[in-house]
C-alpha cells in the first residue's frame, strides 16, 4: 500500500466527514488554498463554515481528532479499495471539468477501465418486461460493439445491465452512491463482488457511508461525465433517470432513449423527453451504434433443426408473446405434445417461458 | 348392592373398555366418581340424578361411589351417562333384568332423560367389535353411524326409559339394520365440475396429472385466476371412496365431532381448507384432548391451503412429518395418538405479494426482495414434497375458447382410474399406491428413461437452472403421464411435460 502525502491525508480527512454533499465539500474546499489548510486552522474559518450549514463545523472537528491513516490503509487493504487523487493519472480526466469535481475517488477493480470507450445505460429501477427485454438486448448489442458499460448498480434497469455486460464478458464500471464497503441494494452482492473482480466500483464516498437519497443525483453526474453517451431504456415520470439525463445533456453528452408504450406508465419519462430536440431515438442498438461508427457484431447463430410441431409453435411466438391457451387454440396440438414441444424450445434457446403461463421468443 | 356396567371409552381413534362399577352405601346421599374423569364426566352425576328421576325412577337417597375402571387412565366424554343411569337403577334394584351384563352402553342423558348423540361412535363400535363384544345399547342419533358394522347388533333407543324397558323385555327392539356402503359421487356433494371451469386447460392437465398420480400441488397465480374453484373441482376426478377409506374417515371425523349424524359415514373425499390464521394444533391436531387436526379430517382427500405463504412459518413445517409418512403423532402429557394423514396437498398463492408479478395487465409494485421474501415462506423441505408447482393467469380467451367444449369431471376422472389401475398393478406387492410415494430407490427401478430424455434433462438443469433436487419429482411426474397415456415405458415428451411443472425452480423469481 502506498504512503499517502499529507495533503491527500487531508483530502481523505475531509472525505471522511460524512452527510456533505458535494457542493458543500466544494464551497468548503474553497475556503482555503488546501485541505491541509482547513484542518490546521479549522478555527479561524468557524463563521465561515457555519455559512455553509448548519453542525457542518461540529463533523468536521469531530473527524480532526478521530481519523486515524493508518487504520484506514489497513481497512482499505483489507476489503481491497484504493483511492485516486485528483490530478493524478488514473483520476478520469473527464471529471476536471465538472463544476464540482471530486477530490478523491475510491474503487475497487481495474481503474483502467476508464480510458476504455464508456457508454451509460440507466433506467427505472423496477422495469416491466419490456423494459427488461430492451435492457438485455440493447446492452449485450451494445457492449459487444466495443463499449465499456457504465451504470449506478441500483435496483432494475442499472442491475441489468452489468450483468449482462458480465456476460458477455465485457468490461462494465459501477459509479455507487455509497461507500465502497456498503452493498445497496443488498440483493446486487453476487453482482457487486463479480463487477469488483472483473470491472470497475467507483465512488467519491467514503467507507461506511450510506446510500441516502440525495447521492444519487450526485452519483448521476459521474456516471454521465464517465460516458460518451448514456442510453435510457425505460423510466418513469418520476425517474431519478431524468436526472442523469439532465446532467448528460449539461454536459454535453449524447442522449438515446428507446420509446416504449405511450399507455405504459412506465415509459411516459423516456417517451416525455423525446420532445426534447437535443435526445435521440434508439429503435435497436444499431441507432447508436452506428453513430458512433461502430460496427454491429453479428451474432453467430447456431442452425437448429426443429421438428414440425417446433416450427408451428416458434411461428405462433413470432408476433407477441402467448398464453399457453392461445397457444393450443392456435396450434391445435394436444397439451402434452405442447408442453412437451415447449421444454425442448426452452431448452434449445428458441423461446422464454415468462411469467403467468406466458412464452415468448 | 354392587352393579357392573359395560362401557367404552376413547383414545385416540381406538375405544378401550372402561368397567363402571356402582355401589350403594349407607351415609351422606352424595355421587362420588372416581377412576379420573375429567370435568364432564363429573358433572353426569347431575344429570343422571335428574334423569333417573324424571324418568319415574327414584334415585337413592344413599351414598352412591361410581368407580370407571381400569382407574388410572384419564377418561373424558359425556358417554358415561347412560351406563350410569343403567348401573344406578340396577343397584337400587329398580332395574330386575341383568340382562345389562350382556351390553356395552353408551350415550350421554339430558335432564329429561332423552338421550343425546356422542361423539367417536362408530370408533368405539369398531373397537368394541374386535375385543369380542357384539351388542351395544346406543343413543338413536347415533343410529346411522352404526349400520354400516357388520356383525353387530346396535339398539337404538331415545330414552333413559326406554334403555330400561329393552332390558326388561329384551327381545322387542330389533338392532339397527345393516345397510351397504355406497360411496356418493363428489359431483353430488360440492356441486362443482371441471366443465364449469372455462379455459385453465393447463391447470387442469395439471391436476388430472395430479391426481393421478397422488401428488400434491402448488398453484401460483395472481388474485381471481381461478385458484379456488380448481382446487374444489379436484375432489370430483378423484376416485370413490372405498369402504375401508370411508370408515377410517368416517372414525375421524366421527370423534372430531364433525359427522354428519344423519348419513352417519362419509360417502365422499374430504376437502379441508383451513384458514390461513389457523394454528399448529388445529393443522395436525392436539390440544389438550388430543383430537385429530385438518390434516387428519382431510385424511383420503384434499387439504387446500390457500394463499400458503400467509400461514405461519410453523404451521406449514409441521406439515411435512404427515406428508411424509401419512400419519402424525399427536404427543400429549396424558397420551400419545396416533391420527392417519393420508392427503393430497393443493396450494394456492399469489407470484408476489400484490398479485401482479408477471401479469400483462397490471404492473408489479413489489420489490426483488419482497418478492423473494413471499416466496421463500414456503421452506425447501416442504417444496421438495410437492411434485406439481403450475402458474396461472387470469385470462379471457372467449372467443378462442368457446368453440370448444369443457371437459366433464366425470371422463377426466375415467382417465384418472385408468391411470391408477396401473400403478396399483404395479406396486402390487409394495406397500405404496402411487406413483407420489416411490421412493428413491424405486424411482429407479421403475422410472427407466431414454438417452434422448437423460440429454434434456441435462441440458434443462443448465438451461432453465433448476434446482437439482427437482429431478426425482420430474420422474415421477413423468412416469405418471405415462400411466395416464397407458405407455408402459416413460418417453422423452413425458419427461419433457414434467419439466414444465417446476415454476418455482425456475430463474424469474429471483
Amino acid at each position: 500500500m502506498r504512503e499517502f502525502s499529507a495533503s491527500q491525508r487531508a483530502i481523505l480527512q475531509l472525505a471522511s466527514v460524512q452527510g456533505l454533499t458535494y457542493r458543500q465539500k466544494a464551497a468548503l474546499l474553497s475556503l482555503c488554498e488546501t485541505s491541509e489548510e482547513l484542518f490546521a486552522h479549522l478555527y479561524s474559518y468557524h463563521n465561515e463554515i457555519a455559512e455553509i450549514g448548519d453542525g457542518i463545523f461540529e463533523k468536521i472537528e469531530a473527524v480532526r481528532d478521530r481519523f486515524d491513516p493508518i487504520r484506514l490503509y489497513t481497512y482499505m487493504e483489507k476489503i481491497g479499495a484504493q483511492a485516486v487523487f485528483r490530478g493524478e493519472n488514473d483520476f478520469p480526466a473527464s471529471f476536471e471539468l465538472l463544476e464540482e469535481c471530486p477530490e478523491v475517488l475510491f474503487y475497487k477493480g481495474d481503474i483502467g477501465l476508464i480510458n476504455e470507450e464508456c457508454f451509460a445505460v440507466v433506467g427505472t429501477r423496477a422495469p416491466t418486461r419490456y423494459g427488461r427485454d430492451v435492457t438485455e438486448q440493447f446492452t449485450r448489442e451494445i457492449s459487444r460493439g466495443g463499449f465499456t458499460i457504465v451504470s449506478g448498480l441500483a435496483r432494475g434497469v442499472d442491475a441489468i445491465a452489468h450483468r449482462i455486460a458480465l456476460e458477455e464478458n465485457r468490461s462494465t464500471i459501477a459509479v455507487i452512491g455509497c461507500g465502497l464497503d456498503v452493498v445497496y441494494p443488498a440483493e446486487n452482492k453476487q453482482l457487486y463482488d463479480d463487477i469488483g473482480e472483473k470491472g470497475l466500483i467507483l465512488t467519491e464516498y467514503y467507507f461506511g457511508e450510506a446510500a441516502l437519497p440525495y447521492h444519487f443525483p450526485e452519483r448521476n453526474r459521474l456516471i454521465s461525465m464517465l460516458s460518451q453517451g448514456v442510453l435510457v431504456t425505460e423510466a418513469g415520470l418520476k425517474s431519478g433517470t431524468m436526472i442523469t439525463v439532465n446532467y448528460a445533456l449539461d454536459q454535453g453528452k449524447d442522449v438515446f432513449l428507446v420509446p416504449g408504450n405511450v399507455f405504459s406508465a412506465a415509459s411516459k419519462g423516456t417517451n416525455e423527453m423525446l420532445h426534447n430536440p437535443q435526445c435521440m431515438i434508439a429503435c435497436s442498438a444499431k441507432d447508436v451504434l452506428s453513430y458512433y461508427k461502430k460496427d454491429v457484431e453479428k451474432q453467430e447463430e447456431e442452425a437448429v433443426q426443429l421438428t414440425a410441431s417446433e416450427v408451428m409453435v416458434y411461428g405462433a411466438l413470432q408476433d407477441d408473446d402467448k398464453h399457453f391457451e392461445e397457444l393450443i387454440a392456435i396450434t391445435g396440438l394436444s397439451m402434452g405434445e405442447l408442453m412437451a414441444t415447449l421444454t425442448k424450445l426452452e431448452v434449445l434457446g428458441v423461446i422464454k417461458r415468462l411469467p403467468g403461463n406466458y412464452y415468448g421468443i | 348392592m354392587l352393579a357392573k356396567v359395560n362401557s367404552f371409552a376413547l383414545s385416540g381413534l381406538d375405544g378401550y373398555k372402561v368397567d363402571i362399577e356402582i355401589d350403594i352405601n349407607a351415609g351422606l346421599p352424595k355421587v362420588e366418581i372416581i377412576g379420573l374423569p375429567d370435568t364432564a364426566i363429573k358433572e353426569s352425576s347431575e344429570r343422571v340424578t335428574s334423569a333417573v328421576k324424571n324418568s319415574g325412577y327414584h334415585f337413592p337417597i344413599k351414598r352412591v361411589i361410581v368407580n370407571l375402571a381400569p382407574a388410572d387412565t384419564k377418561k373424558e366424554g359425556s358417554l358415561f351417562d347412560l351406563p350410569i343411569a343403567i348401573g344406578v337403577l340396577a343397584a337400587s334394584e329398580q332395574l330386575f333384568s341383568r340382562s345389562y351384563k350382556d351390553y356395552v352402553i353408551l350415550g350421554e342423558l339430558s335432564l329429561d332423560g332423552k338421550l343425546r348423540p356422542i361423539d367417536g361412535l362408530i370408533a368405539i363400535l369398531i373397537s368394541g367389535m374386535q375385543q369380542g363384544y357384539k351388542k351395544f345399547i346406543i343413543p338413536r342419533d347415533n343410529a346411522a353411524e352404526a349400520s354400516f358394522i357388520k356383525g353387530i347388533e346396535a339398539y337404538c333407543v331415545g330414552t333413559l326409559k326406554e334403555a330400561c324397558e329393552l332390558l326388561e323385555e329384551g327381545g322387542n327392539v330389533a338392532p339397527v339394520p345393516y345397510r351397504e356402503f355406497e360411496s356418493s359421487p363428489a359431483e353430488a356433494v360440492f356441486d362443482v365440475d371441471f366443465a364449469d371451469v372455462k379455459g385453465q386447460v393447463a391447470a387442469k392437465r395439471a391436476l388430472e396429472i395430479a391426481v393421478a398420480g397422488g401428488h400434491n400441488v402448488l398453484m401460483i397465480g395472481p388474485p381471481g385466476a381461478g385458484k379456488s374453484m380448481l382446487a374444489k373441482c379436484v375432489v370430483s376426478i378423484m376416485p370413490d371412496l372405498t369402504f375401508d377409506e370411508a370408515i377410517e374417515v368416517t372414525k375421524i371425523h366421527s370423534v372430531a365431532g364433525i359427522l354428519d349424524e344423519k348419513k352417519g359415514i362419509v360417502t365422499s373425499r374430504p376437502f379441508r381448507t383451513p384458514h390461513h390464521s389457523t394454528t399448529v394444533p388445529a393443522l395436525v391436531g392436539g390440544g389438550t384432548k388430543s383430537k385429530p387436526g385438518e390434516v387428519s379430517l382431510a385424511n383420503h382427500g384434499v387439504l387446500f391451503l390457500d394463499e400458503v405463504p400467509e400461514y405461519s412459518r410453523h404451521a406449514l413445517e409441521t406439515l411435512r412429518q404427515p406428508l411424509e409418512d401419512g400419519f402424525v403423532t399427536v404427543s400429549r402429557v396424558q397420551q400419545t395418538v396416533r391420527y392417519p394423514s393420508h392427503f393430497m396437498l393443493i396450494g394456492s398463492m399469489n407470484p408476489c405479494p400484490c398479485g401482479n408479478f408477471g401479469s400483462k395487465k397490471h404492473i408489479c409494485t413489489c420489490t426483488p426482495q419482497s418478492i423473494r421474501k413471499y416466496i421463500n415462506k414456503i421452506s425447501g423441505p416442504l417444496l421438495d414434497r410437492i411434485d406439481i408447482q403450475i402458474e396461472l393467469d387470469a385470462v379471457e380467451f372467449n372467443e378462442l375458447r368457446s368453440r370448444a367444449e369443457e371437459e366433464k369431471s366425470a371422463d377426466i376422472k375415467a382417465r384418472v382410474m385408468k391411470a391408477r389401475a396401473v400403478q396399483s398393478a404395479r406396486y402390487d406387492s409394495l406397500p405404496i399406491f402411487t406413483n407420489a410415494e416411490m421412493n428413491n430407490r424405486l424411482i429407479k427401478e421403475y422410472c427407466e428413461i431414454p438417452a434422448e430424455a437423460e440429454s434434456l434433462m441435462e441440458s434443462a438443469f443448465k438451461k432453465l437452472s433448476l434446482s437439482a433436487r427437482a429431478s426425482f419429482r420430474i420422474l415421477r411426474v413423468a412416469r405418471t403421464i405415462a400411466d395416464l397415456e397407458g405407455k408402459d415405458k416413460i418417453e422423452t415428451a413425458h419427461v419433457a411435460e414434467a419439466i414444465q411443472y417446476r415454476s418455482l425452480d425456475r430463474k424469474y423469481w429471483n
